[in-house]
C-alpha cells in the first residue's frame, strides 16, 4: 500500500494538517445534523481526507466499507432515453462520484443520482441518521447547467440527503450553490505541515528522515501533500538510507516541461515551435490537464527570464489560460502561448543583443 | 360505376395537366398501370383478394405494354438497351416524339428531335468522356463476373461519384459493346395520396417505395436466372422479345442495374434498405451495378442523403461489393465530347463558348451537352429549327425563359458565358486549405500599377490583394467544417511561414486560438436546438461562419512572410488521433481512478499518483483499504473486485513505465493522409 494511502488519517482527531478545521467539523457533526457543505482548495491539501473523516465521525467505520459499482444510469430526459455509464463508490451511507465523467450529459446524472439516492433513504430503527450523504466531486468542471440543474435537486431533497461537494477552485462554482452550503476552504499545507507529517510517517516507518532532504522533497512538492508523500516514497525506493544531499527526481512530466521550456528558450522559429507542438501533444496524449502544463510551463520559463519580460509573459500565459477555459482545444491555446512566448523573448533578444 | 369513377379520375387529371396531352402513354406508368388494372379488374371482375397479385404483375405488365406501344414509331432494331436516363427526359422525349407526329409528319427521319444528351450519349467505349483507366477498371470487374461467377467474392460493383460525369454511360456502353442484356430498377413513378385515394375502392393497397424496392430485390435473387420466369422478368424493366416468344436459347448475360434508390428518411427504413442491398450483394444471381450519385453541400437533407449513402457503401464493401468512385469529367474531355458533338450538329458556337461551357460544368458532361444544344440555339441560322424546337421548348425548359433567347440571338457573338450553364463551383478540402496556407498575393509591381489609394493604413496592417476568391467563398465552396478547417490549418500552418517570421507565427497562433473560442461560445453546436428550421439562422450557424473566417483571413492576414512557395505535404491533423489517445487512456486508467475508499480525480491521478507509482515498487491503489477498519467484514463482492483491480493494477504498472516514458518518436503516420496541393 502506498504511504499515503496507509498513514491517511481516519477519524478528525487524528488529522495532522488543518486540525482547526477538523475541530469545528466534529463539533458540527456533534449537533446532529448538518448543512450542505463545500470543500474547495488546492490539489493535495487534504479535503477528501477530511470528507472521508468527517463521514466516519457521523456513521462510524461502516462508512468505510466500500464499494466501487460501474452501472449504466437510465434516465429519460424529456422525449429521449439516455443510458450513462457512471462510477460510483457507496457505502451503506454515502455514495461518491465524479459527475463530470459524464462529460455533457452531467446534468442528467445530478439529478438521476440524487434522486434515486433520496428514494432509499435510511431508516435504522437504531435511530441513526435520517440522510444519506452525497460526495460529488469537481464541481468546478461541472457545466453550468449541470450546476442549476444540482442547485434545484438540492433544495427539493435537501429533506432527504446531504451533499458534500469537493472542487478546487470555488470562483467555479455558481453563487447559487456556494450560498447553500457551508462553505470550507482548505488551503495547502504549509512547508512546516508537510515535513512534520513526512517525519511522522517516517517514525512509523523506523526511517530516518534528513531534515535537508525533507525540506526539499516538501519545496519540490509546491505545498501539495500527496505529492510530497509519494515523492518522499519514491525516494525511499531509490535510495535507503537517506543521505542529506540525495537528489528528489521531479516527475517526468515535469522534467519533460522543464525540457520544452529549454527548448523554447534555446530557439525561437516556427521549426522549433513544430517540434515543441510534437511534445505538447505526447503530454496531452497522456492525460496531463493542460491547465497544469501552461502552468508549470510558466513557472519553468519564468526562471529562466529577465525581470523586465515577466510581467508580460505572465500577461499572456493569463490570458491563453483563460481561452483554454473557453474553448475546446487546448493544443490551439498551449501553442498560441508558446508562439507569443517566443515572439516576445525574440524581440527581448534582438533589442537588447542585436 | 367504377368506369365513371375512372373517366372522372381522367378529368381530373386532364385538368391538372391540360397541356400534358401526351400523357396517357408511358410516361406515368404507374397512373397507367392502375388504369390497366382497373381495366382488367372489370373485365374479369375477380375477388377482391385476388387483386394486390394482380397488381404486382401488372406494374410491370403495364409498363412493358406501354413502352411497346411507345416503341412502335420507334427503330426497334436501333440498340436493344434502352436509353432512359430519367423519368425527365422520357417524359420529354415521348411529348415531343407525338408532337413531331402532329404537326412535322415525314420530317421525323430529317431531324432527330432528341435532346443531345440522349442523341450523342456514348454507344462504344471510345465515346467515353471518362478516363480510360476507371473504364478498364469496369470493364474488367465485368469480364470477371462473366468468366468465373462463382469465382466472384460479390455479385456487386458499386460505382459513385457526382452527377453527371457518365457512371451509367460506361456501364451502359460497356454492355452495349459487350453484348449483356440491362435489366433494370426504375423507381415507380410516385403517385400522390389523393391520386392512391381514388383507387383505394378497387381494394389496391398502397405500398411505398421500399416495399417495391425490397420485393424487387426478392425476386431478383430468387427467380431472374429462370428463363420462363416471364413474369417477372417482365417486372424487371424492359424485356427481350426473346423472352416474350418463350425462347430462351437466345437468352445474353445478364447485366442489373440499380440506378436510384428509393429515399429512406428514418432509421428504420435505412436499416431496411441497406439489409435488401447486402442481401442482394451476396446473392444475386448475376452481375449487379449500384449507382451512387455523391451528394455534395450541407444541410439537414444532404446530410441525411450523405448518412444513408455512406451506410449503403459500408454495407456493401462488408459484404465485398467492389467499388469504384469516378472523378469529374476534366475540362479537356468535356471539351473533346462538346467539339465532337458541335460537329455533328453543325452548329457554329465559337470556341471560347465552349471551353467556357467545359470549365463551368464541374465535369457535369450532361450539363454541358445541355448547355451547349441551348447556346447553339443563338446561334441557329435557320428559323425554322427554332420553331421546331419551341413547342416543346417551352413546356420543359420554362426556367430558359424567352427573354434568355432573344438576348442571346440580339447579343453579337462575342465568347459569352452561357448563362444557364453556370454551376455551383464545389473546391475540395486541400485545394481550399492550400489557397489558405500558400497565401498568394499581388505582387508590389502589380499593386502599383493599379495604385489604390483609398484609406491609408500603417505599413503594417497593409497587405497586398489576395489573389483568390473570398476566404468566406473558398470556405463556402469547400463545405468543410470549421473545427475540421480549423486542425488542418493549425497542423499545417507552420511549413508556411518563413522560418524568421517569429511575429508572424505568434499572431497566426492567436487567431487559431480566438477561432477555437468563438466555435465553443454560446452560438456552438452545444447550444443548438434540437429542432431546426432552416430558414431562420441560427446562432451557432453564425458563429461557426465568423470562426472559420477568423482562421482563414487571420492566417492569410498574419502570415506576412510566407515561405518561398516549393513542394509542401499537407498532413492530417495529429490533434485528431492526440484526442482518440487521450480518450482511449483515460478510460483505460479509469478504473484505476480511486484510491483508499474515494476518488482521485484523473488529473491527481495522472500527474502525482501514476509518476510516482511507477517508480514504486508493486503497489496497488485497488487495496488500499485499512484492515483494521473492516474487522466484521463480511466477504463481499467488492472485496474480490479489489483483488482482481489488485492484479490489473500490477500489470498496468509494469507496462506503465513503457506507457510514461516520453520518448519522442516520430508520429506514426497511419492516419496522416498525405496529400498533396499543388500549386495554385
Amino acid at each position: 500500500m502506498l504511504w499515503v494511502d496507509k498513514y491517511r488519517p481516519h477519524t478528525l482527531d487524528k488529522v495532522m494538517v488543518h486540525m482547526e478545521e477538523a475541530q469545528h467539523l466534529k463539533n458540527l457533526i456533534a449537533l446532529g445534523d448538518c448543512p450542505h457543505l463545500l470543500f474547495y482548495g488546492p490539489s493535495g491539501a487534504g479535503k477528501k481526507t477530511l470528507i472521508m473523516a468527517l463521514l466516519r465521525e457521523m456513521y462510524g467505520p461502516g462508512a468505510e466499507k466500500v464499494k466501487v459499482e460501474n452501472k449504466p444510469w437510465k434516465v429519460e430526459a424529456g422525449t429521449r432515453k439516455l443510458e450513462i455509464d457512471l462510477t460510483t463508490v457507496s457505502s451503506n451511507y454515502h455514495v461518491e462520484f465524479s459527475p463530470s465523467d459524464a462529460g455533457f450529459q452531467d446534468r442528467y446524472v445530478v439529478q438521476e443520482i440524487i434522486k434515486d439516492m433520496a428514494k432509499s433513504r435510511p431508516l435504522d430503527v437504531a435511530g441513526t441518521k435520517g440522510f444519506k450523504v452525497l460526495v460529488l466531486n469537481e464541481v468546478d468542471k461541472l457545466s453550468r447547467e449541470a450546476q442549476h440543474s444540482l442547485r434545484r435537486t438540492m433544495e427539493k431533497y435537501s429533506s432527504a440527503c446531504r451533499l458534500i461537494l469537493c472542487c478546487n477552485s470555488a470562483s467555479k462554482v455558481i453563487e447559487a450553490i456556494r450560498s447553500r452550503c457551508l462553505n470550507i476552504r482548505i488551503s495547502a499545507p504549509t512547508k512546516e505541515d508537510i515535513v512534520s507529517v513526512m517525519q511522522h510517517v517516517a517514525k512509523k516507518e523506523n526511517l530516518q528522515l534528513p531534515m535537508g532532504l525533507a525540506g526539499r522533497i516538501a519545496l519540490q512538492s509546491n505545498r501539495n501533500l500527496r505529492a510530497a508523500l509519494l515523492s518522499f516514497e519514491a525516494c525511499y525506493v531509490q535510495q535507503y538510507p537517506f543521505s542529506e544531499n540525495q537528489a528528489v527526481q521531479a516527475t517526468d512530466w515535469e522534467q519533460y516541461v522543464t525540457e520544452i521550456a529549454n527548448d523554447i528558450v534555446t530557439e525561437q522559429s516556427p521549426k522549433r515551435l513544430f517540434q515543441v507542438r510534437g511534445k505538447l501533444y505526447e503530454l496531452l496524449s497522456n492525460c496531463i490537464p493542460p491547465e497544469i502544463i501552461l502552468k508549470r510551463l510558466l513557472v519553468e520559463l519564468m526562471r529562466k527570464l529577465d525581470s523586465e519580460l515577466k510581467r508580460e509573459v505572465c500577461h499572456w500565459a493569463a490570458h491563453y489560460e483563460h481561452r483554454m477555459q473557453l474553448g475546446q482545444k487546448a493544443i490551439f491555446h498551449l501553442e498560441a502561448f508558446v508562439a507569443k512566448f517566443m515572439s516576445i523573448y525574440k524581440r527581448f533578444l534582438i533589442a537588447n543583443f542585436g | 360505376m367504377r368506369r365513371s369513377e375512372n373517366s372522372q379520375r381522367r378529368r381530373l387529371l386532364k385538368e391538372k395537366k391540360e397541356e400534358r396531352d401526351s400523357f396517357d402513354g408511358a410516361a406515368e406508368c404507374r397512373t397507367e398501370n392502375m388504369d390497366r388494372l382497373k381495366r382488367k379488374a372489370d373485365a374479369r371482375k375477380p375477388p377482391k383478394g385476388r387483386l394486390k397479385k394482380l397488381r404486382i404483375k401488372g406494374s410491370g405488365e403495364g409498363e412493358n405494354s406501354a413502352d411497346d406501344l411507345d416503341r412502335k414509331g420507334q427503330v426497334e432494331g436501333e440498340s436493344r438497351i434502352k436509353v432512359y436516363d430519367e423519368n425527365f427526359t422520357r417524359i420529354f422525349d415521348h411529348g415531343r416524339k407525338r408532337f413531331e407526329d402532329k404537326w412535322r409528319r415525314g420530317d421525323a427521319q430529317l431531324f432527330d428531335s432528341r435532346l443531345w444528351v440522349d442523341k450523342h450519349s456514348p454507344t462504344s467505349e471510345k465515346d467515353l468522356a471518362v478516363h480510360s483507366r476507371k473504364v478498364a477498371e469496369v470493364k474488367q470487374w465485368i469480364e470477371e463476373q462473366l468468366r468465373d461467377p462463382s469465382k466472384a467474392q460479390s455479385r456487386m460493383l458499386v460505382l459513385t461519384g457526382p452527377a453527371g460525369v457518365g457512371k451509367t454511360a460506361v456501364v451502359r456502353s460497356l454492355a452495349n459493346s459487350m453484348d449483356l442484356e440491362v435489366l433494370e430498377w426504375r423507381t415507380p413513378t410516385p403517385i400522390l395520396w389523393h391520386e392512391y385515394s381514388h383507387h383505394a375502392v378497387t381494394g389496391a393497397p398502397y405500398m411505398s417505395k421500399i416495399d417495391d424496392f425490397e420485393a424487387f430485390i426478392r425476386k431478383a435473387r430468387k427467380f431472374l436466372p429462370l428463363p420462363t420466369a416471364g413474369v417477372h422478368a417482365a417486372r424487371q424493366g424492359p424485356t427481350l422479345p426473346g423472352f416474350k416468344d418463350g425462347n430462351p436459347s437466345k437468352e445474353r448475360a445478364k447485366l442489373l442495374i440499380i440506378d436510384d434508390l428509393p429515399n429512406a428518411h428514418d432509421k428504420a427504413h435505412r436499416q431496411r434498405l441497406c439489409e435488401s442491398l447486402h442481401v442482394l450483394a451476396i446473392g444475386s444471381k448475376f452481375p449487379t451495378v449500384l449507382i451512387i450519385t455523391d451528394e455534395v453541400g450541407t444541410g439537414e437533407q444532404r446530410e441525411e442523403r450523405k448518412i444513408l449513402t455512406n451506410e449503403i457503401i459500408q454495407e456493401l464493401e462488408r459484404a465485398g461489393a467492389k467499388k469504384i468512385a469516378f472523378n469529374p469529367i476534366t475540362v479537356n474531355g468535356v471539351l473533346k465530347v462538346l467539339k465532337r458533338v458541335q460537329l455533328i450538329e453543325k452548329c457554329k458556337a465559337p470556341f471560347p463558348c465552349l471551353s467556357a461551357i467545359a470549365e463551368s460544368c464541374s465535369g457535369d458532361i450532361r450539363q454541358a451537352l445541355t448547355s451547349l444544344q441551348f447556346l447553339c440555339l443563338g446561334y441557329e441560322s435557320k428559323p425554322s429549327h427554332s420553331s421546331v424546337w419551341d413547342p416543346g421548348g417551352c413546356r420543359v425548359d420554362k426556367r430558359s425563359s424567352n427573354k434568355s433567347f432573344q438576348k442571346l440571338d440580339t447579343e453579337s457573338d462575342v465568347s459569352k458565358t452561357p448563362a444557364l450553364g453556370d454551376r455551383d463551383l464545389t473546391l475540395s478540402l486541400f485545394h481550399a486549405l492550400g489557397k489558405f496556407l500558400h497565401n498568394k498575393r499581388q505582387s508590389d509591381a502589380q499593386v502599383q500599377a493599379s495604385s489604390f489609394d483609398g484609406l491609408k493604413l500603417k505599413d503594417e496592417y497593409c497587405r497586398n490583394p489576395l489573389k483568390m476568391a473570398e476566404p468566406e467563398t473558398i470556405l463556402s465552396q469547400a463545405h468543410a467544417e470549421t473545427s475540421t478547417v480549423a486542425a488542418f490549418l493549425h497542423e499545417n500552418f507552420l511549413q508556411f511561414v518563413d522560418d524568421e517570421a517569429t511575429d508572424d507565427v505568434s499572431a497566426i497562433s492567436g487567431y487559431l486560438s480566438d477561432t477555437d473560442c468563438l466555435l465553443c461560445g454560446e452560438g456552438s453546436m452545444r447550444f443548438r436546438r434540437a429542432v431546426l428550421n432552416f430558414n431562420d439562422i441560427e446562432p451557432y450557424q453564425v458563429a461557426n461562419a465568423a470562426s472559420s473566417s477568423v482562421a482563414a483571413r487571420g492566417l492569410l492576414f498574419a502570415n506576412a512572410h510566407p515561405a518561398p512557395p516549393r513542394w509542401q505535404t499537407l498532413r492530417a491533423p495529429s490533434l485528431w488521433q492526440v484526442e482518440r489517445q487521450h480518450w482511449q487512456k483515460k478510460v483505460e486508467t479509469h478504473s484505476q481512478a480511486f484510491s483508499h475508499t474515494t476518488f482521485v480525480s484523473s488529473s491527481v491521478l495522472h500527474t502525482e499518483m501514476y509518476p510516482y507509482r511507477h517508480r514504486l515498487p508493486i503497489q496497488s491503489p485497488g487495496a488500499a483499504v485499512p484492515m483494521e477498519d473492516h474487522e466484521i467484514s463480511n466477504v463481499e463482492t467488492p472485496f474480490v473486485e479489489e483483488d482482481e483491480m489488485e492484479v490489473d493494477a500490477i500489470s498496468k504498472e509494469t507496462s506503465s513505465v513503457k506507457e510514461h516514458s516520453y520518448v519522442v518518436e516520430p508520429r506514426s503516420s497511419e492516419i496522416d493522409i498525405e496529400d498533396e496541393i499543388e500549386e495554385w
